[in-house]
């Protein structure tokens, strides 16, 4: 499914991805402590990190091979992230927030209505960023990703500030897309019950024993 | 407050001048300020310091080099002549180009400060959602720092509506081509005629704290965009 062998490197730090989980996996969770390097994998997967070197394969799809000077741009990946902090457009409502698509995906993403009906988003869609509360923009942001039409989606700590209610349906939601749809997803959590609910593997990232190298193996995911 | 037809053309000549060198400066500053604040190399330091440059060269000097710039036997003064049959010293043309020098860091420094407050996060997002670069410029980044780039064009406007010096040294004081308000009001105390200057005065006085006090509104709402 993710095939990963890649270096970025940060002032007196440098992570080295080195990771390989089997087919069949369709939701791929990742968990580690704070600080571990959870964000920036998902990050060079999604092509968010231009300075990373090395080579990406996703879904049987290569994004990534420095050596070939292979580059696909995270606007041609076709996923669908939904980052820690919601990132909403402030001068769009949510409507058109959520309605926010590059040219080349004309075709509305999963069913629009049922998006907004399982996020509750529908009485926030004339409303701007500035005036939801912390929970409600991580809900639209989520609603943002899913209506994008993406061929993979990847979440980042996705439901941290959502209450107890929308967190249970949106896991539900989720994992009905990953059987109904089988998108390749990647959940990036540290809370072991919201990865055991949605992932079919799951891959620690832990970094204590060796600070400044990180090496993960496929031996470690397991389905 | 009335106006006789050589003040009429000061007013018109101002306004066409300043909305002449706001509309290019705009053009030109826009992409230069986002490469300068998504730049660290050396030559966009050095760019950065030039631009900055007539913040602090007197205009007389910055007006003195323009001057010797635009001369018909330079290249830049006899090319001129060659496509337009005119000289570009003292015309219009001419203090034209003299606005764009003086008023440019004037609509530089505003735009580069909404470009250091928009959070380049929302572009990850924006490219997630299949906007390239490109698009997510123009869809995003362009409307989240619109007050700034108001502000920049506006601060511009007020500017160039004020100067001065660079304009008397590259355009003279000839009225209906290159007399402009504040020069309009230096040729009536000359000539001692203090109800024009008053005039032109309180007209250009109005018009500076309104358009500061639109200045002032705009980036209250550029602080509020920033803090989604």
């Amino acid at each position: 499914m993710l095939n990963v062998d890649c270096k970025l490197s940060f002032p007196g730090q440098t992570l080295h991805y080195q990771l390989k989980t089997p087919d069949g996996i369709t939701c791929l969770g990742v968990k580690g402590d704070s600080g571990c390097g959870k964000t920036t994998l998902l990050r060079i997967i999604a092509g968010l990190e231009q300075h990373a070197y090395g080579n990406v394969e996703f879904a049987q799809q290569q994004w990534q091979h420095s050596q070939q000077k292979n580059f696909v741009h995270a606007s041609e990946r076709n996923i669908g992230f939904v980052f820690q902090d919601a990132r909403l457009f402030a001068h769009l409502n949510v409507a058109q927030n959520i309605q926010f698509k590059g040219k080349k995906r004309s075709v509305s993403g999963f069913e629009f209505e049922r998006v907004i009906e399982t996020l509750d988003v529908a009485y926030l869609l004339n409303r701007r960023p500035a005036n939801l509360s912390g929970g409600e923009k991580q809900r639209v942001a989520i609603a943002r990703a899913l209506c994008s039409r993406p061929r993979y989606l990847m979440f980042d700590e996705p439901l941290t500030g959502i209450d107890h209610n929308h967190k249970v349906a949106i896991l539900n939601y989720l994992t009905v897309l990953k059987h109904e749809y089988a998108v390749p997803m990647i959940y990036v959590s540290h809370l072991d019950d919201e990865l055991q609910k949605i992932s079919d593997g799951i891959i620690n990232l832990n970094h204590k024993s060796k600070p400044f190298t990180m090496l993960i193996n496929s031996h470690q995911a397991h389905a | 407050m009335s106006f006789a037809s050589t003040e009429l053309m000061a007013f018109w000549i101002t306004l066409k001048l300043a909305l002449l060198t706001s509309t290019i400066l705009m053009m030109i500053c826009i992409p230069l300020a986002w490469w300068l604040n998504n730049n660290r190399s050396l030559a966009s330091r050095l760019i950065e310091s030039l631009v900055t440059l007539p913040i602090i060269l007197p205009p007389t000097v910055l007006g003195f080099y323009l001057l010797m710039a635009c001369a018909p036997t330079t290249i830049i003064g006899h090319q001129f002549e060659i496509l337009t049959g005119q000289q570009l010293a003292f015309s219009f043309s001419g203090i034209l180009l003299g606005s764009l020098f003086y008023s440019l860091p004037f609509a530089m420094q505003p735009l580069q400060t909404a470009f250091e407050q928009f959070d380049n996060k929302v572009l990850d997002a924006a490219h997630s959602l299949g906007a390239s670069p490109v698009q997510a410029f123009f869809q995003v980044t362009l409307p989240l720092c619109k007050h700034g780039i108001i502000s920049a064009a506006l601060l511009c406007f007020a500017h160039t509506v004020g100067e001065f010096g660079v304009i008397l040294m590259i355009g003279g004081n000839i009225p209906g081509e290159t007399q402009v308000l504040s020069v309009a009001i230096f040729d009536a105390v000359e000539t001692m005629d203090y109800t024009k200057a008053y005039n032109l005065s309180a007209a250009l006085l109005i018009f500076a704290v309104i358009t500061l006090v639109i200045i002032n509104i705009l980036k209250r709402k550029e602080q509020d965009y920033a803090k989604c």
